[in-house]
């Protein structure tokens, strides 16, 4: 969504009057000064009512205007409508009183007919009664009728009484070329009733003999019509266009051009697109790649190939893309995507991708339960920085309020130079990421003198999986975490604290933000030797914006590396082992979260419970999944050898760590054989 | 052999089957995406489609088939539902759809944030799976345009963002929402009237939704059919391949429309963010006014019947033939746009605040809590800038809502509606908690954005917007936002299109995360069922087994967990309580309604 609104003007206008209100009375008094001419009693007068209005004041704002309004009316032209008399409708309407302000109406029409007009339609609008306004529209003359539907009236549509004015006015032989254009551009661009497109057959007719100095809103008619794909639409215009002398530029704007081109060939007149192509990219001073794209576009509607057409283009590789990239975009426009595929891949080719990431991960006997284990282990580590551009505009992403990200204003003596360096090792216990920033000043950041940096990281546990999002900043770790999809039985989101933590450390010289991913929250997805999950972190770093991988954006899943893992199969029973060991003694007890655990009760015992259970589901369900699971339970011992843990971890584990979602399961198919069958 | 032994049995048995055809009756919501290599594990293979819905529901059931060889096109058909006692449920009230699944966005299933891949995913509900062709090879996705003349010719969905924005050379015009090359909503982009022969390759799964229009005047009871499959030989012959079992199950009450977890008399009320309005639709139709007029009165029937009842299009609030005539309503809070409220005068607010109470009036009755919005986003210094504003025209009994970031209490004193960007979850209980006492109870505390629209996974979608918000104590979704264009999601830049459906020639086409929206509704029209038959017989110690059933129901709402438990269990297990509540309450009406008669005996 957009950004905030910044606060109008008027708004402070609202604190401001308050305040003046005070000072009603002498300002008043002052109109009456007799040193004031009228034109400054008047604005006085006019300053003086409005803040009365303000104030609810209604009956001293208008005896103000009806003390003062004779004496401009004397000093004001018979052909005029003074000032105050327009006030004094505007004091009616802010009364409330609608009869009062169309009685001034009467007035000011009988000074200007059309001025009385156009303010007896704002004014009704303003009641909401729009019921009456076409009483005062067919007061307004032809000049101004027009003009005021469309542009003060607001004409996206105009009520369809003033379109058939205009219909009528427009094919009337008396009414003058240019009144008839400007007439349909006021009123009638999108319309598309029979009656409404004879309109606008007359005016292709016209002879450009009397349009010379016509022009009409372009940026509303035909551009609106290409938006809508109303093609035949944009064709006829832009022919309006060429005869409207004063829209000769218009005419020959390359943007416009190109529009039309492809109106005309969406509209079926494909060799008249092509001929118009052509001549356009002859056109006197046409920049060089606008010349190629109406090439393409002749070459396309006539079914040529488009393979060489910039074989001997003399473009740069910028220019070059920037001809295919409109190539392919008029080729979807005209529906043609054998020749947006082509261009697709040629314009591809201009631009070039670093290559995939990857990371080792190994494995370490010692349980790395601190960043000073990590820094006994770092060594024998893969490292990599982060050091590829991020590839988006930052300014865009303020607009995401789903993420806590925060990229921080530069402070004096940030290092411009710092960037992240990242390395990864797993245990028995979890997978552990280790994003350290060197930097001597290190102690500064820890201390708030200077910005460090903030990374952005995303996780997913291989292929297509749902993954996380994590803000993390140097003094305190992971503060942000956005998992995308909810639990399910293949589905374990992250809490940080339960399944996932982060710590921070810092030295002289470095600062380090350690990340825990428990593998209790992948025992599904254990990685085996050469399997990867996925991985980027983004820097908000004062320097500039860095990634790992070269993400394009935000949560920009197929950018992401790969964390690879260096696993030999001890090593991986040994992770199973820790999950056999840590699932197997509390499995039946499925509790409930945090406070609002009530009792810890054992999920056999409840379901076999006749009155908070089902005994029935549970005979039929769970006696033997339970009996099967137990007897697996049994065989867990500390000195478990590796078969077993294996076969341990296949057969129960699932049960054991998803038993809330394989009881859903159970109990969804239970319950609904029994409603189909039974209906209770 | 296998493959010999289907053909003779198909040569000697007649209307037997040829080849092997597998199904599995699937959960329509299941978090599993079935693609066509995927074999439905949490399926049950072989077994019946089970549809369990309330009167005035509708309700899907889904099933996947797969073919051990190419079995060609094949047709579907649904037979008419019978029950043992002679009841019919017709083949009208059945909508049979095939689960289209092509490329989107790699970071499609999961989030709403853009991606440059391109990955499989299952989404659209069409009658004509060619409608969209899917090509492997290029991972590319193509409109199938028939012309007037009987043309048929494609548009290309898959191009890169350079290529997607017809409006490029018009900036300044139109809506910043609308620019896709494909125009989408022409005469020559539609689906077909009813499930039209699909293709059955070998190992390929293809999934179908089976939707049931259960009317409130149904009866109840359980009604029995079968989806039969068949192909057509070289000799024109049609031969019968599988046949899927439909188990349908009426339930003997209605759903009221959603309520409140702590109020089941108090509406929880769906608005989207929505860029739907005669105007953009005109900009998918080639600017064709009275068509737009129709496609929108068909969105509104399709929204209403997914269970988004109050309108969102922009000019709600001056369509309500079309609004009523497509079934929705405006409920309590009327979104009405006919003018907005900006900062300005005093005076002239005042104007612009009467003007749009007498329209309120005059349309929606003197009664209407019209609804006048302002900014989006702010800070607590911007808000405070233009609280008398929102004061004035509260005065004429506007309701304001507030998205701001700053903390709802920046604003407790003047927000009526008051939606943030919160997880719509326990994560926001404790938030939502204060402002229902805050508010007394009288305000509506939504969410958006987290996540915003476009998730295409329908158990998501389904928490999302139904228990997850419900259990948490909110009273309303106000999600960003409904499109219906954006037929390309791979050419985003921060965020993938949100699209709940997508805009055709007669109005939208379905998917399976708008499902899944429904369903979220309907959780929470059961759990309203639920809530007031158990609330009454809560503390009702004069019947000790009716209030151990309450409470046992009540209970199950208590402890569900929004985050995790599975939402069909939830549903059948919530049908269950009900069912047993209504025997309670029956009994307990009987018994009421005898006492005076008792009384009469005895004097």
């Amino acid at each position: 969504m957009n950004r905030a609104i910044s606060v109008s003007v008027s708004a402070f206008a609202l604190a401001a009057s308050a305040a003046f209100a005070g000072d009603l009375d002498f300002y008043a008094e002052e109109c009456a000064n007799p040193a004031l001419d009228v034109n400054k009693r008047v604005a006085l007068v006019d300053s003086c009512v409005a803040k009365l209005c303000d104030a609810e004041r209604y009956a001293e704002a208008e005896k103000l205007v009806l003390t003062y309004l004779p004496q401009q009316q004397a000093a004001t032209p018979t052909n005029r409508v003074p000032s105050l008399l327009n006030l004094l409708a505007s004091v009616y309407v802010w009364a409330d009183r609608m009869d009062d302000a169309l009685g001034v109406v009467k007035k000011i029409g009988a000074i200007d007919k059309d001025a009385g007009a156009k303010r007896g339609i704002e004014i009704v609008r303003s009641f909401d009664r729009a019921d009456l306004e076409r009483g005062f529209a067919d007061q307004l003359s032809d000049g101004a009728c027009f003009g005021f539907y469309g542009s003060v009236g607001g004409a996206v549509d105009p009520p369809d009484y003033m379109k058939a004015r205009a219909m009528k006015y427009i094919l009337d032989p008396k009414t003058s070329p240019s009144g008839k254009v400007y007439a349909y551009m006021e009123t009638l661009t999108l319309d598309n009733s029979p009656k409404s497109l004879q309109c606008l057959d007359a005016l292709l007719k016209l002879p450009t003999n009397g349009l010379e100095r016509t022009s009409f809103r372009w940026h509303t008619t035909y551009k609106p019509a290409f938006i809508k794909g109303d093609w035949k639409r944009v064709v006829a215009f832009y022919r309006l266009m060429e005869k409207c002398g004063g829209m000769a530029r218009s005419a020959a704007d390359v943007k416009n051009r190109r529009i039309y081109a492809l109106a005309l060939a969406n509209a079926g007149d494909k060799k008249a697109a092509a001929e118009a192509c052509e001549a356009f990219a002859k056109a006197e001073k046409i920049a060089e790649t606008d010349a190629w794209s109406f090439r393409y576009i002749a070459a396309m509607v006539r079914g040529e190939p488009v393979k060489d057409i910039l074989k001997d283009a003399k473009l740069d590789v910028k220019d070059r893309a920037l001809v295919l990239e409109a190539a392919g975009r008029n080729a979807q426009t005209l529906d043609l995507p054998a020749y947006a595929e082509e261009l697709a891949k040629e314009y591809a080719a201009c631009f070039t991708r670093p290559g995939e990431r990857s990371l080792k991960v190994s494995f370490s006997s010692e349980v790395i339960r601190s960043v000073a284990d990590w820094r006994a282990a770092y060594p024998k580590l893969e490292k990599a920085l982060c050091d590829r551009p991020f590839g988006a505009d930052v300014e865009a992403l303020v607009t995401d309020v789903n993420t806590q990200r925060t990229i921080a204003e530069k402070k004096e003596g940030d290092n411009l130079k710092a960037t992240v360096e990242v390395s990864a090792v797993c245990d028995r216990y979890a997978l552990h990421v280790f994003l350290r920033v060197a930097d001597k000043d290190a102690r500064k950041v820890e201390h708030g003198f200077q910005n460090g940096i903030r990374t952005e990281i995303y996780f997913a546990p291989g292929d297509n999986q749902p993954y996380q999002c994590m803000g993390a900043n140097p003094l305190e770790g992971v503060t942000f975490l956005m998992n995308t999809l909810y639990d399910s039985l293949h589905v374990k989101r992250l809490k940080i604290g339960d399944g996932f933590r982060s710590e921070v450390a810092f030295t002289d010289d470095d600062y380090v933000t350690h990340l825990v991913f428990d593998w209790k929250n992948f025992y599904d997805k254990l990685p085996k030797d050469g399997d990867h999950y996925r991985f980027d972190c983004l820097c908000w770093a004062p320097g500039g914006h860095k990634t790992w991988a070269g993400s394009r954006g935000i949560h920009h899943s197929s950018d992401w590396g790969r964390l690879v893992f260096s696993l030999t199969p001890a090593q991986l029973t040994e992770i199973k082992r820790e999950l056999v060991l840590s699932s197997y003694r509390d499995w039946a007890t499925v509790g409930t979260r945090g406070a609002r655990r009530m009792l810890t009760v054992n999920q056999f015992t409840k379901w076999a419970d006749p009155a908070v259970g089902d005994p029935a589901f549970f005979e039929k369900c769970l006696k033997d999944f339970k009996a099967e699971h137990e007897a697996l339970a049994k065989r867990v011992k500390p000195e478990m050898d590796d078969a077993t843990v294996n076969e341990i971890f296949d057969k129960a584990v699932p049960g054991w760590m998803g038993l809330r979602h394989v009881l859903d399961a159970k109990r969804k198919d239970f319950l609904g054989d029994e409603l189909i069958e039974k209906g209770e | 052999m296998k493959r010999m032994t289907g053909f003779l049995a198909a040569v000697f048995a007649g209307a037997a089957a040829f080849g092997g055809v597998t199904h599995w009756a699937v959960d329509p919501m299941s978090e599993t995406p079935y693609l066509p290599d995927v074999i439905p594990e949490d399926g049950r293979k072989g077994g019946t489609v089970q549809i369990i819905a309330a009167k005035g529901e509708y309700e899907p059931g889904s099933f996947v088939v797969r073919a051990d060889e190419d079995l060609g096109r094949v047709s579907l058909e649904v037979s008419e539902l019978k029950s043992a006692d002679g009841k019919r449920f017709p083949q009208s009230k059945l909508d049979l759809k095939v689960v289209k699944v092509w490329y989107q966005s790699g970071n499609a299933w999961f989030s709403y944030f853009a991606d440059k891949g391109a990955k499989l995913c299952p989404e659209l509900l069409l009658n004509d799976e060619d409608l969209i062709r899917v090509d492997v090879a290029k991972k590319s996705n193509y409109a199938r345009l028939v012309e007037k003349d009987g043309r048929v010719h494609e548009h290309w969905l898959c191009e890169p963002k350079a290529f997607k924005d017809r409006a490029r050379d018009l900036r300044g015009t139109g809506h910043f929402r609308i620019g896709d090359t494909f125009v989408c909503m022409k005469e020559n982009f539609r689906d077909a009237k009813k499930l039209m022969p699909v293709a059955l390759p070998k190992d390929v799964s293809k999934q179908f939704f089976l939707t049931a229009n259960v009317t409130k005047d149904t009866l109840a009871g359980l009604y029995k059919g079968t989806v039969t499959i068949s192909r057509e030989t070289p000799d024109k012959k049609r031969v019968k391949v599988a046949a899927v079992p439909v188990a349908l199950r009426v339930l003997p009450f209605e759903l009221p429309r959603p309520m409140c977890y702590f109020d089941p008399y108090k509406p929880f009320v769906t608005w989207f963010c929505d860029y739907i309005n005669l105007s953009m639709i005109r900009d998918q139709n080639g600017n064709d006014e009275a068509l737009a007029r129709k496609q929108l009165a068909n969105i509104c029937r399709d929204f209403a019947q997914h269970g988004q009842y109050v309108p969102s299009f922009g000019g709600a609030d001056g369509e309500p033939e079309i609004v009523r005539a497509g079934g929705q309503d405006y409920c309590d809070l009327i979104p009405v746009r006919h003018g907005t409220m900006r900062p300005a005068a005093l005076r002239d607010m005042r104007v612009n605040a009467r003007r749009l109470r007498r329209f309120a009036d005059r349309s929606y009755g003197k009664d209407s809590h019209p609804v006048q919005g302002y900014g989006d986003e702010y800070g607590f210094y911007e808000m405070r800038q233009f609280r008398p504003m929102i004061k004035l025209y509260q005065q004429y009994g506007f309701r304001f809502p507030m998205n701001c970031q700053m903390g709802y209490m920046g604003g407790i004193d003047v927000a009526d509606i008051f939606w943030p960007p919160v997880t719509p979850d326990h994560d926001s209980a404790d938030m939502t908690a204060r402002y229902n006492d805050a508010t007394g109870g009288k305000g509506t505390f939504g969410w958006y954005a987290c996540q915003h629209v476009g998730v295409e996974n329908p158990a998501f979608t389904r928490r999302q917007y139904g228990f997850g918000p419900y259990r948490a104590g909110l009273s309303c979704n106000f999600n960003y936002a409904h499109h219906i264009d954006e037929w390309n999601d791979s050419a985003a830049e921060l965020y993938r299109p949100m699209a709940m459906n997508y805009g055709c020639y007669d109005g939208v086409i379905d998917t399976i995360q708008w499902e899944g929206f429904r369903e979220g509704q309907d959780d929470i029209r059961y759990a309203t069922v639920l809530k007031r038959l158990a609330l009454p017989f809560a503390d009702a110690y004069d019947n000790v087994e009716a209030r151990a059933e309450a409470r046992l129901a009540l209970h199950l709402l208590a402890e569900a967990e929004d985050d995790s438990t599975d939402l069909t269990t939830l549903r059948r297990e919530m049908i269950r309580h009900i069912l047993k509540l209504m025997k309670f309450k029956a009994a307990a009406e009987k018994s009421a309604a005898e006492k005076p008669a008792e009384k009469e005996v005895q004097a």
